[in-house]
């Protein structure tokens, strides 16, 4: 019976399914989402004492470097799922997820340079975390050069799948950076359980903010997904019925 | 806690900071989704173009 | 009897040396890349020793990356090209174990001669005798550490066209935490202070590089060679 919903999740028709049907709602409600934190973050919520209002930057870095690890994260797993299940979804989801990760990091970084100039007096510092960072850049470049120049699909499928597994070592790094090390970059200011250190109204948008980046996420993931699949299955007779 | 309207857009003297953060990183959120359309795009086409040439 | 992994390990290692032996000059060539590039930073830098001082750390830690991407060339290359390499994987052996004796010896064939001989190009960077000690063990680990790491993005790029190019960019990302923590130990040799704080960093990195990286390359092999 629990094997029977794991099968569906391999099953590219039913997954493209879903993602057909699902994109919109996902898509839809993040908008809104984001509306409504922007709202929040950038107009109600006060200036910061000592950041006075640069730190509304936060409304948009802190979901970006959040989701640019949590997408690699998702890639690797995804990426060792079809290695040991050998099931081509989960190499279609690890595809797809790439580019997604490569551009929120870009923002991460880009959004993190901005914020750093009036905080630090420089757009960029060779610290432990803004360097990891980096690194996460590259080896998301790496990953999408390896699959472009592996000719075979399955084969690029596992030689990307190793490559993505090797670099989830850098994940913990980045996460774990700035307790590790001494670090220009501040410590987090939100912890999972627990009184937060900023004030109730400049948390709450930080938090629906993230919930709309997850759902956005989810949303674009899910059209990739569908471009991978179509790809992929070449000529499997579903294609024909789910393009009429 | 409203300020004025002005306040709002100087970001008390950060706004170069604050606005291009929030352009840039909106902007890629924009890109991502177009991207990711043109792809699915791109791809359904290419399918119905490989179902034509072998019915 | 089925040859336990130990002693095929040693025999792949053998092997491995007795042919380089035979090419010397594909020994050399890594070699000689590093030390040009030493000299070439003095040439279009300025001479004073003082600021050469300065960047000595980074081009001594670049010129060895460079050089070790041009070596990881030869790691699998004529291996893969006259079929040994999935005689290898066909074996029943421990690729595991094969993978990590080739790595060691190209690391003595490569790296081990590079950070021994940096003392000369150290030198002429500016870098004080006393802190040559501590320059040549650094490099000596972060060689090794790139090497086990190079192994694996070797073994992925088998199967892809321009691997060369390729081998560069998948090596670059997983090698940066080796150039900076090496960059700082030999910045502190230099400045005259205690280099144990990276030391143990590269030593940890080289360990993890150890246990994991053969079984990565092992994988990343086997998918090539499919």
């Amino acid at each position: 019976m629990a094997w029977a919903w794991f099968h569906r999740f391999a099953s590219p028709p039913w997954i493209y399914g879903f993602a057909q049907r699902w994109a919109p709602w996902f898509g839809g409600s993040a908008a809104l989402l984001m509306l409504v934190a922007l709202f929040g973050g950038l107009w109600l919520a006060p200036p910061d004492y000592q950041q006075k209002d640069a730190f509304r930057i936060v409304y948009i870095h802190a979901p970006s470097a959040t989701f640019s690890l949590a997408v690699y994260t998702a890639m690797a797993i995804a990426a060792a799922v079809g290695l040991i299940w050998r099931m081509k979804v989960a190499h279609a989801v690890a595809a797809a997820c790439a580019p997604i990760g490569a551009w929120l990091t870009v923002a991460t970084l880009v959004t993190g340079s901005l914020w750093g100039k009036p905080m630090w007096g420089t757009y960029w510092a060779w610290d432990p975390r803004l360097t990891s960072e980096l690194i996460l850049l590259f080896l998301y470049f790496a990953y999408m050069a390896l699959r472009a120049a592996i000719e075979d699909p399955a084969k690029a499928d596992k030689a990307s799948a190793v490559l993505a597994v090797v670099g989830v070592v850098n994940v913990p790094i980045i996460r774990y950076s700035v307790t590790w090390w001494n670090s220009l970059h501040q410590k987090a200011t939100t912890k999972l359980l627990g009184d937060p250190d900023m004030d109730g109204s400049m948390v709450w948008p930080l938090l629906l903010m993230l919930l709309a980046f997850a759902l956005y996420i989810a949303a674009v993931l899910l059209v990739r997904l569908r471009a991978e699949l179509l790809r992929r299955e070449r000529n499997a007779s579903w294609i024909r019925e789910v393009l009429g | 806690m409203s300020r004025g309207l002005d306040d709002f857009f100087a970001m008390s003297g950060y706004a170069f900071y604050v606005w291009w953060s929030f352009g840039v990183g909106f902007g890629i959120v924009i890109l991502n989704v177009l991207l990711a359309r043109a792809a699915l795009r791109r791809a359904e086409r290419d399918a119905r173009r490989r179902l034509e040439m072998n019915p | 009897m089925r040859t336990p992994a130990l002693t095929a390990a040693r025999l792949v290692a053998g092997r491995d040396l007795r042919l380089a032996f035979r090419k010397p000059s594909q020994l050399l060539q890594p070699l000689m890349f590093f030390m040009i590039v030493a000299t070439l930073f003095p040439l279009t830098l300025s001479p004073e020793m003082s600021r050469l001082r300065d960047v000595a750390p980074g081009v001594l830690w670049i010129g060895a990356l460079l050089s070790s991407l041009l070596a990881l060339e030869f790691l699998f290359r004529d291996d893969a090209v006259d079929g040994t390499l999935e005689q290898f994987a066909l074996s029943g052996q421990s690729l595991t174990w094969m993978l990590f004796a080739k790595t060691c010896t190209h690391w003595l064939l490569a790296g081990l001669p590079l950070a021994l001989s940096a003392p000369v190009a150290a030198l002429a960077l500016g870098v004080p005798a006393a802190a040559l000690g501590s320059v040549v063990a650094a490099l000596a680990l972060g060689s090794l550490a790139l090497s086990l790491v190079g192994a694996i993005c070797a073994g992925l790029t088998l199967g892809a066209r321009r691997g060369g190019v390729l081998l560069s960019l998948l090596t670059l990302p997983l090698a940066v935490p080796v150039l900076v923590f090496g960059a700082d130990a030999t910045r502190l040799a230099i400045a005259g202070e205690s280099v144990l704080p990276p030391m143990y960093m590269l030593s940890a990195i080289v360990v993890l590089g150890m246990t994991l990286a053969p079984l990565a390359a092992a994988a990343a092999v086997r998918i090539g060679l499919e």
